[in-house]
């Protein structure tokens, strides 16, 4: 195709972005306006008010801290067992096994996250199979609270996440040469040095990435807390939906989300710029060697 | 026997995973075939009551009519959208192409309830208070990501040398583009398409906030119902997507197999 159809080829394209970034336009714009009684309005004067509120208030700043740090360890977990169900994925000399675990994986990643939520109600549930269970085994005497807490709320998150990370590390753990790893086993190394000392170096780049990508879905994690958490869980995103519609307060609601997008860009560029510092060090020790 | 001890460690690792990630979806699936309104485990006695009950509900009804809608709208629109931006990111060199990378890729990374908000402040501006029309603007923007970045990770593939054959043998650019371009691009548009299926049937965190009286999607009218109500009737439509995801996962292991489907992500 000649030079003078792509400029065309990208309209549809700039339209998009030119809505998505419109509607942050209007929205930044309502940050700073002031509601107004009655439904979800807005009056003048500009000012910064919302955004001095939100960060003067401490249960909203506690709300901040307790998603970030609730997102990290929903992150650990993901790559603690994400990572092994990879290697597994990409090394077992079983076909039937790379298989079952691909397609559980790839239909945990397709079914909805309303039905998951909602699975995880049934299972964990005071009179749920996973209480059931327990009680039969005799681990415990009485129900154990599963759910409408933090330990329901991240179950099912990790269950959401398990699968981004494990198929992006998936990809890059395929494409180490199973050659390498023999070759450190011929010199010597024994499984589990050959796995640390080898393997997984290789594929830090991936797991900085799906670490990345699972941190940025559970710092917005929404539907989980809402139906697992119980009202009990609420994280920022729960938050900003409730200063819309239990408080009706669109400004407040919209320099809310700002300073979480904002927080919400940093940590991810901070993820990058990790991912940029491995690659290059690794590039620098190649080059020396 | 160190070797025998780490098979069996790695074997039940394995199929402790396999029964965390399946375990939601069987146990919902036996849920919606149990007779009782309160799930007990045996289940006592199966029956279809709650099939019924799911297809006869209004609700239910229009809000899976609703949603085939939306996806009916916003998948070929947005493939469509994603195949000529990816054709010109690939083909065409132009200064600030990386930027332009980068912004495609910027709804991404938004949270979907900040996306909601913003939506909502624009669509409040422009007064459009249509549901459906405002969950299909931004399902496409919202989508266009994931359908881009399939295609792109296929355009790296193409062969171009068959495209400049098929034109030196007399082939028109679109002749050329659409008979050996555009079938190499298969995986890449399966894959992009079952994204962005999916995206458009399960989202809550943006839909949430554009919905009105008229128009409400699945997963709403789910969250609804399992607020108001402790029945398995959400189990049912929980099932029918599982299904639905099982035949997409199915259909696409034929046509271009699974692994592709993990590098296009």
């Amino acid at each position: 195709m000649r030079g003078g159809a792509m400029p065309l080829l990208m309209l549809p394209m700039a339209v998009l972005m030119a809505l998505f970034f419109g509607a942050f336009a209007v929205f930044g714009f309502v940050s700073f306006l002031q509601p107004a009684s009655g439904m979800p309005g807005y009056q003048g004067p500009l000012g910064l008010s919302n955004y001095l509120r939100f960060l003067t208030d401490p249960a909203a700043l506690a709300i901040l801290g307790e998603t970030i740090v609730f997102a990290i360890v929903v992150t650990l977990a993901s790559i603690l067992l994400g990572y092994p169900l990879a290697y597994i994925m990409a090394r077992s000399p079983y076909r039937v096994v790379r298989s079952l675990l691909l397609g559980a994986l790839v239909l945990t990643f397709l079914s909805g996250s309303i039905n998951r939520a909602y699975g995880w109600l049934i299972l964990l549930g005071r009179r749920g199979v996973v209480n059931d269970a327990l009680l039969a085994l005799g681990l415990v005497d009485r129900p154990v609270a599963l759910v409408y807490n933090w330990t329901g709320v991240f179950i099912a998150l990790l269950h959401f996440t398990l699968p981004y990370f494990a198929l992006t590390v998936f990809g890059s753990i395929r494409s180490v040469p199973v050659q390498v790893e023999e070759a450190a086993r011929d010199l010597g190394a024994g499984p589990l040095s050959t796995f640390f000392r080898i393997t997984v170096p290789i594929t830090v780049p991936a797991i900085i990435s799906g670490a990345a990508l699972v941190f940025s879905l559970a710092i917005s994690a929404f539907a989980f807390p809402l139906l697992l958490g119980g009202g009990r869980v609420r994280l920022i995103s729960n938050y900003i939906y409730d200063q819309l519609f239990v408080a009706f307060n669109l400004p407040f609601a919209a320099a809310s989300s700002t300073i979480f997008l904002v927080v919400a860009i940093a940590t991810l560029c901070a993820f990058f710029w990790l991912e940029g510092a491995v690659t290059r060090r690794r590039a620098a020790k190649r080059g020396a060697a | 026997m160190n070797r025998l001890a780490s098979h069996t460690l790695w074997t039940l690792f394995g199929a402790a995973m396999l029964a965390f990630l399946l375990a939601p979806t069987l146990f919902t699936l036996l849920y919606s075939f149990s007779e009782a309104r309160y799930f007990s485990f045996p289940v006592q006695s199966y029956s279809l009551r709650w099939y019924v009950a799911f297809f006869s509900a209004a609700k239910f009804q229009k809000a899976a009519i609703e949603t085939g809608l939306l996806a009916l709208i916003v998948v070929p629109c947005c493939l469509t959208a994603a195949l000529c931006t990816s054709h010109a990111v690939a083909r065409w060199e132009f200064p600030g192409r990386r930027l332009v990378d980068a912004l495609i890729l910027s709804p991404l990374i938004v949270p979907g309830v900040v996306t909601g908000v913003a939506f909502l402040s624009l669509f409040r501006i422009l007064h459009q208070d249509i549901g459906l029309v405002r969950m299909a603007i931004a399902m496409m923007v919202v989508c266009l990501p994931y359908a881009v970045r399939a295609l792109a990770a296929n355009y790296g593939g193409v062969d171009r040398s068959t495209e400049e054959a098929a034109r030196d043998l007399g082939a028109g650019p679109l002749q050329a583009y659409l008979k050996v371009t555009l079938p190499q691009l298969k995986p890449g548009l399966l894959a992009g398409g079952v994204f962005v299926l999916v995206e458009v049937i399960d989202n809550f965190a943006v839909n949430v906030f554009l919905v009105d009286l008229d128009s409400n999607t699945l997963p709403i009218v789910a969250y609804q119902h399992i607020r108001d109500f402790d029945d398995p009737v959400v189990a049912v439509m929980s099932t029918l997507l599982s299904a639905l995801a099982l035949t997409l996962v199915v259909v696409f292991n034929r046509m271009v197999g699974l692994e592709k489907l993990s590098q296009s992500r």
